[in-house]
């Protein structure tokens, strides 16, 4: 039993899309969906276990040794990695949008991408205080 | 700042396998559990508490949304439309943080809980309406396959600027209070977008990486992040999140908010207290 009264239909999942693929102003294929989804997880992935290992690695260095350098490094290229995730997720959709020449959301894309540069540079400005 | 400790790092792991738990159960990313952790049990700074709670949510997001990309739950267009308002006001959030008082902004805290609590509450019962069951989602709609009903589920997405106001106040809420922001735009895409509970859920976890960089990026560039705790809390957010993922797909949508709603009660009653201080 679902909460959601939302539309329901039997229909095979992508095969009702099919109207909305002919229609060039409207973009997104299935497939390309699919492609972006797929994209999208790969870097997600890659992200979370780099940064994974760098975090577990340098944890234990931390509370285990006394060399700060080593672990110092690693919990700092962890945390970097764990930021920098979700940037490359929206460079990914950014490059995917172009070559699928779907120009709105390649610049809404790229707005958000200025708007971390934003973040970034605020960063910069409150570390050198 | 505390003192880094194997002990403190264990305890932080052990909240952080608690927050990533409830969080990926109910979409909200950890955050509004871990921030009064940190900030009313181990009595860290609020900023500190945020900056370690961001960085958690941030993980929960990724960790999240690798595991459904490719299962439509996710809907791309919309959350890509959306992290446009909310970056910007994460960005904006995490600027004034560094100029607000601590109980101003565990009052904040305290009041975002408790809205958010009524909200869902008085939306238990309200379910979404489309007529047409062949009905064209739309550029913004989505279509995804319910586990729990067995049926497809197709959406229109109304109110798209109600949407649109909703995700940059998240965005700024985030980064000001250490949270996700998924408990402002979860019940908003919910009730009032036309968005199923499971798609608004999973949407919002996806935007929520990008929000919560934004705002944890001037953290760190602030000095106010601790790796090591930071370090201690994303590995128990990460093993809680994996855990809540498995058993979340299982869990009743109605049973969800219930939940929701009286722990943002608890949460926001120990923040009015603390912040009146």
């Amino acid at each position: 039993m679902s909460e959601d009264r939302t539309t329901k239909s039997r229909a095979p999942l992508g095969k009702s899309r099919a109207p909305l693929g002919e229609s060039p102003a409207l973009g997104e294929s299935p497939a390309a969906l699919a492609r972006l989804e797929h994209v999208i997880g790969t870097v997600l992935r890659g992200g979370v276990l780099i940064s994974t290992v760098c975090l577990s690695v340098g944890l234990l260095l931390s509370l285990t040794t006394t060399s700060d350098a080593a672990s110092g490094f690693l919990l700092n290229a962890g945390i970097i990695v764990l930021l920098s995730t979700p940037v490359a997720r929206v460079i990914v959709s950014t490059v995917q949008y172009v070559i699928e020449r779907d120009w709105a959301f390649a610049t809404l894309t790229v707005i958000v991408l200025f708007e971390l540069m934003a973040s970034a540079v605020a960063a910069l400005v409150f570390n050198r205080r | 700042m505390p003192v880094v400790t194997a002990s403190l790092a264990l305890i932080i792991f052990a909240a952080g396998t608690v927050a990533g738990a409830l969080g990926a159960l109910l979409g909200l990313g950890g955050g509004v559990f871990l921030v009064p952790f940190l900030n009313l049990v181990l009595g860290f700074p609020f900023s500190a508490a945020a900056a370690i709670s961001l960085t958690t949510v941030i993980a929960t997001s990724s960790t999240v949304s690798a595991g459904r990309a490719g299962k439509q739950l996710i809907n791309m267009k919309l959350g890509m439309l959306l992290e446009v308002a909310t970056a910007a006001g994460s960005f904006l959030g995490g600027v004034t943080a560094q100029f607000v008082a601590q109980s101003v902004l565990q009052k904040m805290f305290g009041f975002v809980a408790v809205i958010v609590a009524l909200i869902m509450l008085s939306r238990l019962r309200h379910r979404n309406v489309i007529l047409d069951p062949a009905a064209d989602p739309g550029v913004l709609g989505g279509r995804y396959h319910d586990a729990e009903s067995g049926c497809t589920v197709t959406y229109r997405v109304k109110r798209l600027p109600l949407a649109v106001a909703a995700s940059f106040v998240a965005g700024n809420v985030s980064s000001l209070l250490g949270i996700g922001g998924g408990i402002i735009k979860v019940p908003v895409l919910n009730a009032w977008c036309g968005i199923p509970l499971r798609a608004a859920a999973a949407t919002s976890a996806f935007m929520i990486g990008v929000t919560a960089t934004a705002g944890a990026v001037v953290y760190y560039g602030h000095g106010l992040l601790q790796p090591t705790l930071a370090a201690a809390a994303v590995l128990g957010v990460q093993l809680g999140s994996w855990g809540g993922m498995k058993f979340g797909a299982a869990a009743s949508t109605k049973w969800l908010k219930i939940l929701m709603a009286a722990v943002l009660f608890i949460v926001s009653a120990m923040m009015f207290v603390r912040g009146g201080r």
